[in-house]
């Protein structure tokens, strides 16, 4: 039998493929890093499960899946391979400075998520006053990592949520950021509030993003939750509905919200709401959302309509 | 001193270098001074790689040199190992109240176009849904003659090839004057002093200062997407067509990596004036937003500035001694003009006493693994570790990149397309940065003090 193939080897990859694994499948997991954990490398509640899973599979480092000429490959230094199937665990992407509404000079200085975070696991120093631009739990974990190499650490976001816990080192503002400027390296942000000076600019407002559409997402390729116990669920959630046997569920789905895993079968026993915060209406019965929401799927079903409130 | 060199070209742009690859390839013997950490960190790095037709007014120098250049293009990028792409420009009516506007131009358009042998032609609104699904167009008058090429692709191809044959290249060297004698020309420095029989002032936007001239510049900001939103260059079709060529808010420009640009926009401009203000992409999205279906994702804005004499042309004059040929006002179409641009420039030496040889042909390039992989190849060992999904790029390519000569991590970036594909680099800028502080110590954006991590 052909082994399923699981591509990204961070915590929703390793968990996936635990799963898948213990289900009797047999699983590859490939990640194009030298090490598995990805975005939880920061994340002291999933450091745990991380080490624990890395130790018990076999996670191929080093592999990177492309498209190239219309095929999806994985690439590595013994050459390719080609993908007949799979499932994408490959995170989130951070928006970019464009998508953000912020413009300005192009100064060095101004990261994305990841890449911030590869250059500070490396040992690296990426500025001296950082600014994490988008409020969430990963960008507060970078901020208070930030603190061990740079001399001031802010948090900025158009609108801080309240319930979101900042160390108090670092200096969380509410605030729009609209220009970069800097010849050569950054040196200034201009904000709807005025000025902060700033070497170094990190965007951390995140999306799921699957950039290989024809394969099925799991994780932050899929949906927005940031509790690491939100991404081992989906990912046990995922497992079930992909190896159960049933019809298709209709889905009506309405508003800044999202339902997880579409396609959702009949058999799956379980199904996540993911939205933001707020109030969800579920096949007619009010829900609170924080993040998200996993609800039973009553045998038989054969139509979800969620809408926001 | 440095030198005696045959000929001393001031500025490593695409201007300057396609002049230096000229020479070089004849036997000349060149040195390039440039005062920023790479070739192509000036204006030649902020353009829209449009290969135009002609330029309003006709009969100018530069449109001129555009109708020689886009003649020559395709065999004389083939030497180098360049293949542009030759597509149609569109000027598309997009509501009812446009389309007299197609019928009024088209025979002036035929006359100015078609008298100096590019196609033009009418595109009924059913031809055009055909070949542009993505549009919102009702009507359009087609000329054909268009190519866009990657830019950074042909800047670099040049300075490698114009190393190959000999041209020495002083990055971070700031030309201060240029003197001349019955000799030659004395070069002050900011790194000492070079002396040759000869020199050729392509400094770009900076070519006014050691001249003696005044520039002035004109911005121009663009913005790119994710997705080819188009087959051919579109513009929406006004009356000021007749006046000046269609670079006042640019088009929609497909590219050969599959993104689309848009502009560039034009406004009056700072030399050092490089920054995107939202004004400049508010304008741009209200002027292509409605005739375009599917956008896909704006990746990001960029801007150049046009290095515009005042008379809007360009100026190609000797010094007294006519030992210096001084460039000026090399603005749109300079990409275009390039072949024939440089070619004049050599007759220019010519005339004053320089001997060439017959020219000799570059190397081929090397692949990037990109292009293994499209032709059904594999790279194997370490280096064949990827960095970038999106454009797959790998480690191999990084270390080529540096091998020819990158030596900041936007030199990587132009050389590979390393972080421009849909992720703009989230998971490739860091680890190439890292991969690059391991190696050399250190890494820039671009020099200076563009210092990316410690
Ligand atoms: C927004 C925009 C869009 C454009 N789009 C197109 C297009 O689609 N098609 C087209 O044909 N053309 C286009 N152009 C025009 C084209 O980009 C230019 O004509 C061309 O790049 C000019 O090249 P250059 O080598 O003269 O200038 P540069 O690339 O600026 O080269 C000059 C070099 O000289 C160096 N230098 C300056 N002073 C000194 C000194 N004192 N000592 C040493 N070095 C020095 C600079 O650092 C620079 O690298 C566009 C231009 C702009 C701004």
């Amino acid at each position: 039998m052909d082994s399923t193939l699981v591509i990204g080897a961070g915590l929703s990859g390793l968990y996936l493929a635990r799963e898948l694994s213990r289900r009797g499948l047999e699983v590859r997991l490939v990640e194009t890093r030298e090490r598995a954990g990805g975005i939880s490398l920061i994340d002291p509640e999933a450091k745990g499960i991380v080490e624990r899973l890395t130790s018990q599979l076999e996670v191929e480092t080093g592999k990177t899946v492309v498209r190239a000429a219309g095929r999806l490959l994985i690439l590595s230094s013994e050459g390719a391979e080609e993908v007949r199937g799979g499932i994408v665990a490959t995170g989130f992407r951070s928006k970019s400075a464009a998508e953000m509404g912020i413009w300005g000079d192009r100064p060095a200085g101004v990261f994305h998520f990841r890449s911030a975070l590869d250059l500070l696991l490396e040992g690296f120093k990426i500025g001296e006053r950082v600014v994490a631009y988008g409020a969430n739990r990963y960008s507060v974990l970078l901020a208070e990592r930030l603190l061990e190499s740079s001399r001031e650490v802010y948090l900025l976001d158009p609108a801080l949520p309240p319930q979101l816990e900042v160390p108090p080192e670092v200096k969380a503002m509410r605030a729009k950021v609209r220009y970069v400027k800097g010849r050569g390296r950054l040196s200034k942000l201009v904000l709807d509030v005025g000025e902060l000076e700033a070497d170094a600019l990190v965007l951390s407002s995140f999306e799921p993003w699957n950039p290989f559409p024809e394969l099925l997402p799991v994780g932050h390729a899929a949906i927005e939750v940031y509790e690491p116990r939100a991404l081992m669920e989906s990912a046990e959630i995922f497992v079930e509905n992909l190896l159960c046997e049933g019809s298709y569920v209709e889905l009506s789905v309405r508003g800044e919200l999202a339902i997880f895993p579409t396609p959702l079968k009949s058999c799956a026993r379980r199904f996540m709401v993911v939205m933001r915060e707020g109030r969800a209406i579920v096949n007619g019965s009010p829900y609170e959302v924080r993040g998200h929401l996993t609800l039973p799927l009553p045998p038989g079903t054969s139509r979800v309509e969620v809408r926001e409130a | 001193m440095r030198g005696p060199y045959d000929v001393l070209v001031v500025g490593a742009g695409a201007v300057g270098l396609s002049i230096a690859y000229e020479l070089a390839r004849r036997g000349a013997s060149v040195a390039v001074i440039e005062k920023e950490a790479e070739a192509g960190f000036g204006v030649s790095k902020g353009h829209a790689g449009v290969i135009h037709v002609l330029q309003l007014p006709l009969g100018s120098l530069k449109s001129r040199l555009a109708i020689y250049g886009n003649k020559m293009y395709d065999k004389w990028a083939a030497e180098l190992g360049v293949k542009p792409w030759r597509l149609p420009a569109l000027l598309v009516a997009s509501s009812p109240l446009q389309l007299p506007l197609v019928l009024l131009l088209y025979p002036f358009l035929r006359a100015y176009y078609g008298r100096r042998g590019f196609a033009i032609s009418l595109v009924s609104g059913r031809e055009l849904r055909e070949r542009e699904p993505n549009l919102n167009a009702l009507g359009a008058i087609r000329v054909d003659g268009y190519a866009v090429a990657d830019p950074f692709e042909l800047t670099y191809r040049l300075y490698e090839a114009a190393k190959e044959m000999g041209a020495e290249f002083y990055f971070n060297v700031e030309a201060e004057l240029l003197e001349e004698s019955e000799e030659g020309v004395k070069v002050k420095s900011s790194a000492g002093a070079f002396s040759s029989r000869y020199a050729v002032n392509a400094a770009g936007l900076y070519s006014d200062l050691l001249a003696g001239e005044r520039l002035k510049p004109k911005r121009g900001v663009m913005v790119v997407f994710d997705r080819l939103q188009a087959k051919s260059i579109v513009a929406p079709i006004s009356l000021s067509q007749l006046v000046r060529a269609e670079t006042k808010g640019g088009g929609i420009i497909p590219t050969a990596w599959g993104h689309t640009i848009w502009g560039p926009g034009f406004s009056e401009g700072d030399k050092e004036d490089t920054a995107v203000y939202p004004q400049d992409v508010m304008a741009l999205l209200s002027r292509f937003g409605s005739l375009v279906r599917r956008k896909g994702r704006l990746l990001k804005g960029y801007a150049g500035v046009r290095p515009a004499s005042p008379a809007r042309d360009f100026m190609m004059f000797y010094s007294p001694r006519k030992r210096i040929v001084h460039l000026v006002g090399i603005e749109s179409p300079g990409f275009t003009a390039l072949p024939a641009l440089a070619l004049m420039v050599l007759k220019m030496l010519q005339r004053s006493g320089l001997s060439l040889g017959a020219p000799r042909l570059p190397r081929p390039p090397k692949p990037l693994t990109r292009e293994l992989l499209a032709a059904g190849k594999e790279v194997r060992g370490e280096k064949g570790k990827i960095l970038c999904h999106c454009m797959r790029v790998s480690v191999g390519d990084v270390l080529e990149a540096m091998e020819r000569g990158a030596s900041t991590l936007d030199g990587v970036m132009f050389r590979t397309k390393l972080g421009m594909g849909p992720c703009q680099g989230q998971h490739c800028m860091g680890r190439a940065a890292a991969l690059l502080l391991k190696l050399r110590g250190e890494v820039t954006k671009s020099g200076g003090n563009s210092w990316i991590a410690r």
